[in-house]
Formats: C-alpha cells, structure tokens, sequence
C-alpha cells in the first residue's frame, strides 16, 4: 500500500486536471429553494465556540441563504475523543464535517462522508480549486480503494505550491528593537553570538519597567507533544522540522530525532548553554502557556521565536517608539518553512452521508460563495463600510474600526448583526480558502496585513530603521536575498495513521524524550547533558524507538516525493 | 394454611417489587459496564465500530511487560502508588484525632470556624491548587522571596521542580485539602455516642483524657474500621487529578502512579484497548486486597464488613 500512495502522488500531479471531476465546469449552480430554514450541524475540529453562530456573520448567511450554522466543537466539548467516538458510531457526524486529514479518511472508509463528485463541477468558485482537491481525492481514494470525491481541503489558495507570500517566516530569532541597537546591534554569525547578545540585553535588562525579573528565554511545557515544542521550532533555524520521531530536511532528508548531527540535539544543547549562562527562565519547566503569555506582555521575555508572539507586544506605538520585536537573523541559519498551503493545511471539509439531496444543494451554494472573493473577503476582513472602504482605484482600506477590530470591544451596528464583532465572528475558525488569496477584485490579498494602505499606515521608525540596516522591506525577502530561505512546497496529503502498537510506543517514547530532554536543558554540566542523552537513546532502543522510526520514515515519504516533484 | 403461603408470597413479592428499582439501577450502573471488558481483548480504535475491531487475546496485557524497560517502569509505577496509598493508609487515623481534638473545642465559634476553614479546601479544584501552589513556590513566589529577603538562600529554589521527598510533599497537599472533610463522618459519629457513657464516666472522676480514650476513640473505631476497609479496596485508585497537575519531567519518575500512568501512555495516544486492560488488572487487585483485609479484619477483631 505505501508503494501504491507514493505511485498515486505522482501520478496525480499530472492526471489532476483530467480525472475526478472531469471539464464540465461551465455548468450552471442548479436552483435551490431558499425558503425554509436550515440548520446545518457542523462537526468541528478547529472551532473554539460551541453552538448556534450568532452576530454580524450569522445574518450575512442567513440573508444570503437562509442558513443557520450549529457549531459542534470537540475542543470545547471537554471530551474531544468520546464525543468524536459517539457521534461516529451514531452514524452521524455532522452535516458539515471538517476533520484533520487522516481522521477524514477513517470517516469516508467506514461512509461517514459523501460523495459529492458529481455535483462540483456546477460550482465555479470551488472549482478554482480543482487541482488541490482532486490530488488529496486521489491519493485518499488510492489508500482506501475508493472512488469518488469527498473531501474539500482548507486553507487553498491559487498562487502557485512553491509561493510563499508572507511577509515573515514561521520561526527565527525576534529580538526588542530598542534593546538591540542599544547594545550596537552587533552582527551575529551562529548561536553563540546570539547567546553572547541575549547576555548583554539581559545584563542590561534584568528586569522590565515594573521591576519583575526578566530573561532571554522562557519556556512552557504544555504545548509539548513527543519531544518539546519549543525545541521542536527552533529547530526550523537549521533547516529541518521535526515530525513525531524524525526530522524531514529542507534538503528532502528524514533523519531520526536523536540523530546527534541533527537540529534537535543542537537546540537542546543551545537551551542548555543558555541555562548555564542564566539566561532561562527558571519557570521555564513548571510555567503554563498562561503563565509564559503574561511575561510575553509585560517584556519579560527576550527572545521570540514565533512570529504571532509579535502580537504579545508590537503596535503601531511601540512600533512608532522603536520598541517593536523584530527578526534578527544568524548568519549560519538556514530557515524551514513551507510555502503557503496551496494544497491546503492538513484538514478538510466534506459534507455528512445523512443530509438530503436538497440540504447537499444548499450546502454546496454556501460552501461555493465561501470561495469567492465576496465570501472571502467577509470570512477573513469583516463588512464593507464597518471594516473597510473601497477606494477609488478598487482597492480596499481599513477603517479605524477595522484596524482595532480584533483587540477593541467593537459593537457591531444592529441592521448589522448586533452584539461585538468578535463574538459574531466566524466561529467555525476554519477557512476553505487563505487568506493569502490573491482578490481579483482588487488585486491584493484577502488579509488586510498586506493592503497597501495597511503598510503604509503602519511604517514605523522601527521598520524604517531595520529595513535600513539589513537592507531589505522584510525579514522574508532579507533571507531569501542571504540564501538563509528557500521555502519547500507545502503539500497535503492523508499520512498512515498509527495502529494501537505503534500509537503506544510514540507515547511511551515521548514520555522519555520529553522528560530527557526537560532535565538535560537544566543539566548542572556537559558531562551530565551528555549521559542524559545517551541514556535517553539506549531506552529508546528498549521501548520500540527503531520501529517507530522506520514507521514515520516510510510515513513521511509520500511528502518527501511530493515536494520533489512540486520543486 | 395454603392460604396463609400464598398470602405470604404475595407480601414477599411486593417487597421484592419495593427494592427492585435498586437492583436494576445497580445492574445498569455496575454490571453492565463490566461487558466493556471486552475492549481489552480487541483492537479498537475509533471511528470505526466496534465490530469491525480485530480480536487479539492478551497481547495489551503482555504488552505491558513485554522487554525490561517496561517492566522497570511498571515497577517503579507500582512502588509509587503503593507508597503514596499506604503513606495515606499509614496516616487515615489523622482525620479521626483532628475531629476528637476538633470536639474538644469549648469555644463553639471558634470550632465552627476551624471546621469550615479545613473543610473548604476539598472544594478547591487540583487545576487551582497547583496555581496557588505555583504561585506560592516559583522562583520569584512567595516562599523564594521571604527565603531570600531573610539572606537564607541567594538562588532561588526550584520547589516544584525537586526530586526529593515527592511522596511525602504529595501526601502533605493531599492532607491539606482533605483532612476536614474526611473529619466529618468522625464528627457526626462523636455526636452519636450516648452521652450517658461520658457522664458515667465522669461521676466515676475520668478526666478529659480518659474519656478521649476510654469513651470517644473505642466508640470511633468500628467508623474507623469501615473507612479504613473502602481505602483498602481504593488502594490503587489514589487519584489522578493530583498527580496529573503536579507532574513535570523532574518528578516524573516518582509521581507517577498507576491511574497516571495509564492515563499518560494509553489515553495519551488513544489506545482505549490498553487502558481497558491496564483497569482491569486494577479492578482484580482491588477486590483481591479488600477480602485480604475483610479476612484480616474477621481474624484479628472478629469481625467482618462483607
């Protein structure tokens, strides 16, 4: 079966355009009687509400098509997995199911999902997107034996597998800006020299404004997953990423986790140096993500290392004050990131095998304006004349309500919707289609981040004074420019699931890795951190690690085969 | 007299009719739920039904032990639980000398306010007593910065990173949040005892100490006796709010008790075969240790509670 998906990938890619849902996309969007109401239940990975939605959101769609969107959101359910579990065996999952991909295909195999492949080429928004959804069909229908097209996955785009147009990567080292020059924002060539310059900002800075203490790093062990997360993404720094128990290369390489040339040990190593110079956080092992998040906003912490921690601190103001974070490459980094998600972001959307021949016309109307530019424009900016204005040359503006609209208490207008923006925000929290979508309309992005007049707006002394010392408008095109980027192609693909065997020795594995790992960052000596390490590995060996690495390098092949061929 | 039977019958069924309610609610709510059992000889994973699951006999049970690695863990899980609950078992007189002492109170306001006060904390949730206990004992927390303003220490300590006394540090939250409320069944048997016995006593010149010994604790000991019996059976059952929200990988290896352990390795990764297994095993142990007791029970104190 592995040997059949890597075929079909390949294939794919070049019978795409041909197969499933084979050129009539000329057709007409078949009538559909708005009359009655309908509420549609949608079963939910990605929502953080639980219910009926309601506000500004919920009338435009009841507006447009008399729909009611019934939220049912596992993450909020308290018991994801046993709500997952009844409503599978129940036979019913939800009229509109979005799932991570493997679960979607447990689901289509045991007839969850419907088969809608007769029905898409009526609708031309969601055709745009023919190619995406026809090679994670494929691929999903080659695994299981199937034929049809069931799932729609998220976050497309149509800008090409290889683009990536944001404007910052992933994960590279963010330092206060004022804090930086202040030292002499001195050139910095490998890890070393970042610790080197994390010591003098914290020397200078031992404390915030208010007198707490504060440190270069500070780190929470609630996010980890079989190895810690921290490490996991700066481990992106040096050119791989770390999936369960391997890391996959920008180079196409799989190497096992514990593999002492790779990124993870060179991370953990550079948190223990750092540890030794006192430069974490000693809350770092016992802190929650609560906890690191208010250090994170009262500039406690250094050092950042995602790009949405900017959020914690930066603002026009501070930006304005020269205070803003902003990305300060080493020179010997190589950065991982994947391109936007042209072929979507790991989960998709299908429609439920219950609901009727009408429902399934209705939710497809609603699903084809979700990915056109109208739709779009409404899930990911807001209303025109609350949230925008169009400008005379076609292109859009904030308005000062939609520059807060996220931060501020916005009371939405009540021939609106009523009630707080936020509130009545799209609570499915899922996109069927980015944000980074070029608008034909208006020939910008969907997201208001990178309009013209929101640049412009908000050029601030401290991105004048860096793009003046690196040369560069962002920190994506100074990469590029220093060979330190060179994005691979996101691609998205239904992976082999864990059996319970394999499920048991990641845990029992990850247990181990995490807890090393946690101890060998706070090690009192080189000595110690090694024999942590090659304890760690000599357990591994007795708890299945040579297995399960075999088993995720064989899983992560189809991806490695895919972005040769994307490339 | 075949009039008298039938009519007897008649009056016994009606009684059965009375308690029947209560057998099927037991039935329904304790036996039924043993036919999940079955999970634990299958290989079931969600979203596919249960009846297309796979049979594999033992394997999850033999999985557990199945190279030295595993079997030092369990061992280590097991020394944990077993220490921890009989570190709690060794120390189940305390509710009872607190409620004794608790009644000796003259002043009633004040042992009314003592009560409350020790019994609040068992309605404080583990998730919030970890974040007083992490407000209390981070670095910068109130005991570090009292520590270090008096000059003890210079470095703060990392308290609830420690390695050392992880037992007994559980065992001092634990108590915290229960001792006054498991004082109350205590409290209502004191209430009980004929105050006949104390004036007798009394008349006869005992002072305040004879009676606690001579009247009060032997009147306590058959409530004693029962509370000590249920912990028995609940002997691997010590929880696992507690440990869950204290553990970090420095204690790890001494907090991790068996209902953590299954939660860690088997919920963790979605393997409800595995823990249906691992349960079990409890479930066997649990009933073995309370007729152990219940037999020790019969031949040292000539009585039994089953």
């Amino acid at each position: 079966m592995k040997k059949r998906n890597m075929l079909s990938m390949a294939m794919a890619a070049a019978v795409a355009s041909t197969s499933l849902l084979s050129g009539v996309a000329s057709a007409e969007a078949p009538e559909v009687n708005h009359e009655e109401l309908l509420q549609l239940e949608v079963y939910d990975v990605a929502a953080n509400f639980q219910g009926i939605q309601t506000g500004w959101y919920a009338k435009e769609i009841k507006d447009r098509f008399n729909i009611e969107l019934n939220i049912i959101a596992p993450q909020v359910s308290g018991d994801a997995a046993s709500l997952y579990q009844t409503r599978c065996a129940s036979g019913d999952l939800g009229d509109i199911i979005i799932l991570d991909n493997a679960d979607m295909q447990d689901c289509v195999d045991v007839g969850l999902v419907m088969d809608i492949s007769a029905d898409l080429p009526n609708y031309p928004n969601i055709m745009k997107y023919e190619e995406q959804i026809n090679l994670f069909n494929t691929a999903m229908n080659e695994a299981l034996g199937n034929t049809g097209t069931y799932a729609i996955p998220a976050e497309m785009n149509s800008n090409g597998p290889t683009e990536y147009k944001e404007d910052t990567v992933a994960s590279m080292p963010r330092l206060a800006w004022d804090y930086y020059t202040e030292i002499g924002a001195p050139e910095m060539k490998n890890l070393d020299d970042l610790l080197d310059v994390l010591r003098q900002i914290q020397d200078a800075h031992p404390t915030n404004e208010a007198g707490d203490n504060a440190y270069a790093l500070s780190l929470w062990p609630d996010w980890d997953s079989t190895s810690i997360e921290t490490v996991n993404q700066l481990t992106k720094w040096y050119g791989q990423e770390v999936n369960g128990s391997v890391l996959i290369g920008v180079d196409n390489s799989i190497v096992p986790l514990t593999d002492k040339e790779g990124a993870y040990y060179k991370m953990l190593n550079f948190f223990y140096k750092a540890n030794q110079m006192g430069l974490v956080d000693p809350d770092s092992a016992t802190q929650d993500w609560n906890a690191a998040c208010d250090k994170m906003r009262q500039k406690r912490v250094h050092l950042f290392w995602y790009n949405w921690q900017y959020g914690f601190w930066n603002s026009p103001e501070k930006g304005e004050a020269r205070e803003n974070y902003r990305g300060i490459p080493v020179g010997d980094m190589n950065v991982f990131q994947p391109s936007d998600t042209y072929y979507g972001d790991g989960r998709v959307w299908g429609i439920g095998s219950n609901v009727s021949e009408d429902e399934k016309l209705r939710i497809l109307e609603f699903f084809d304006w979700l990915c056109s530019p109208e739709g779009l424009t409404m899930q990911h900016v807001g209303q025109e004349g609350l949230i925008y204005t169009v400008n005379e040359d076609g292109t859009y503006t904030l308005t000062p309500e939609g520059m807060t609209r996220f931060s501020a208490e916005l009371q939405v207008p009540e021939e609106l919707g009523g009630g707080t923006w936020n509130d009545g925000n799209n609570q499915v929290n899922q996109w069927l289609v980015a944000s980074i979508e070029m608008n034909p309309e208006t020939g910008e992005t969907v997201n208001s981040d990178y309009w013209a007049s929101f640049l412009e707006a908000n050029d601030t002394a401290t991105n004048k004074e860096w793009s003046e010392k690196f040369g560069a408008a962002n920190e994506v095109e100074y990469l590029k420019a220093n060979g330190m980027l060179d994005p691979v192609p996101s691609v998205n693909l239904s992976l082999a699931i864990d059996d319970t065997d394999t499920a048991l020795i990641r845990s029992q594995c990850g247990d181990l890795i995490k807890d090393t790992s946690w101890k060998a960052i706070f090690a009192a000596d080189d000595a110690e951190f090694e024999s942590l390490w090659d304890e760690m590995c000599e357990t591994l060996n007795g708890l299945g690690w040579e297995q399960l690495v075999e088993f995720d390098t064989a899983k992560y092949q189809p991806v490695i085969e895919a972005r040769q061929a994307a490339e | 007299m075949k009039n008298a039977s039938t009519k007897k019958q008649r009056k016994s069924f009606q009684l059965f009719l009375y308690i029947l309610p209560f057998l099927l609610l037991v039935a329904v709510f304790s036996y039924y739920p043993l036919y999940g059992w079955v999970y634990a000889f299958y290989d079931y994973r969600p979203p596919k039904p249960f009846s297309q699951a796979e049979f594999v006999g033992l394997k999850w049970f033999k999985s557990l032990v199945e190279n030295p690695v595993k079997v030092k863990q369990i061992i280590q899980v097991l020394k944990n639980t077993f220490a921890m609950s009989a570190l709690t078992l060794g120390t189940s007189w305390l509710p009872m000398l607190f409620a004794v002492f608790l009644n000796e109170i003259r002043c009633v306001p004040f042992r009314k306010f003592v009560q409350t006060v020790t019994t609040l904390p068992n309605f404080v949730s583990w998730v919030l007593v970890y974040s007083i206990a992490f407000s209390m004992f981070n670095s910068t927390g109130m005991a570090n910065t009292l520590l270090m303003n008096l000059g003890i220490i210079d470095e703060p300590i990392l308290f609830l990173q420690s390695t050392s006394h992880v037992w007994f540090t559980q065992w001092l939250w634990l108590t915290w949040k229960n001792l006054g409320w498991a004082a109350i069944m205590y409290i209502a048997a004191i209430n009980g005892i004929d105050d006949e016995l104390y004036q007798a006593a009394k008349v006869d010149g005992a002072n305040r100490m004879q009676l606690i010994r001579n009247i009060t604790i032997p009147s306590l000991l058959p409530t004693y006796f029962v509370l000590l019996m249920i912990n028995i059976a609940n002997f691997l059952n010590n929880g696992m709010e507690q440990f869950y929200v204290f553990q970090n990988s420095f204690n790890k290896e001494y907090i991790q008790v068996l209902d953590l352990y299954v939660y860690n390795t088997a919920m963790g990764s979605g393997s409800y075969s595995v823990s249906v297994a691992i349960s079990m095993l409890k479930s066997v142990v649990s009933v073995v240790l309370l007729v152990g007791a219940n037999k020790a029970s019969k031949a040292i104190r000539g009585e039994s509670f089953i």
